[in-house]
């Protein structure tokens, strides 16, 4: 996987996604062409991972995300960034998630 | 410092091992015909057997145009909250009466608002099912209103049945 997102822009869910917070874990539908197939495969994400992708509103930068999510936590700046780009990256490479701009 | 922090992390995973309530799912269903997608889930039960069989693939548009009767319709009765996927068979003080093809009770007073989408495709395996989504609907839909339709499949069933048991003793 290619390192492709960067920390001074902003990313904002697909709107060929759909994502639905179940049970704890959130539920991301892909749309492809045209339909929401629920006998594919779906992609789900953990709470650490929906705090992320909540604050992912095309409007803050990852940058802002790890400062916030770092001071709320209370988790080192470093270690947040790590798995802010990391998560955004992987997202960013399944097409879930788009740059906005 | 939280050191008991979980990594932010992403899965694929079925549906059938996702346990979904039946509100999240219509809540699902909804997000995604809201986007003018179609929506494709395996329909469970016999109440639409034959036409419809449990564990059949449907999908599901959006709706377009006003509903057609002997349509088959994704709707979530009013009197159980429940999503349900049966055929229009009648119509009655601006409610739609929706009814399984293989059930002797019909959903009476459904209003529009409860219609989700029209089933527009089935999929058996690899095969595609057309059957009962073409013009023959509107006779469907007639014999279903009347109960004739339970009885012939019941029929065709225990005729098929006793067909099977003379070939075993042949």
């Amino acid at each position: 996987m290619n390192e492709n997102v960067n920390v001074n822009s902003t990313y904002i869910l697909s709107e060929n996604v759909v994502a639905r917070k179940i049970e704890g874990e959130t539920i991301l539908v892909p749309i492809g062409a045209g339909v929401g197939n629920l006998e594919e495969d779906l992609y789900t994400v953990n709470e650490s991972g929906h705090a992320i992708l909540s604050m992912l509103d095309g409007k803050r930068t990852l940058n802002d995300v790890v400062a916030s999510l770092s001071s709320e936590y209370n988790v080192d700046k470093d270690e947040m960034k790590a798995d802010v780009v990391g998560f955004t990256n992987e997202l960013f490479w399944r097409k879930i998630l788009v740059e906005s701009s | 410092m939280n050191h008991h922090r979980q990594s932010p992390a992403i899965n694929t995973k079925k549906i059938d091992v996702l346990s979904i309530s039946n509100a999240e799912f219509i809540g699902l269903m909804k997000d995604i015909l809201a986007r003018g997608a179609s929506f494709r889930f395996s329909a469970g039960g016999l109440s639409m057997a034959p036409f419809i069989r449990d564990g059949d693939v449907v999908t599901i548009e959006p709706l377009k145009h006003g509903l057609s009767y002997g349509g088959i319709y994704a709707f979530i009765y009013p009197e159980s909250g429940k999503l349900i996927v049966h055929r229009l068979i009648g119509r009655k003080n601006g409610k739609f009466i929706f009814k399984g093809d293989n059930n002797i009770e019909a959903e009476n007073n459904v209003p529009l608002e409860n219609v989700l989408g029209k089933v527009v495709r089935m999929e058996r395996g690899k095969m595609n099912v057309r059957f009962g989504l073409g013009m023959e609907r509107i006779v469907i839909s007639f014999m279903s209103g009347k109960n004739l339709l339970s009885v012939m499949t019941n029929m065709a069933y225990r005729i098929n049945r006793f067909k099977k048991k003379v070939l075993l003793c042949l």
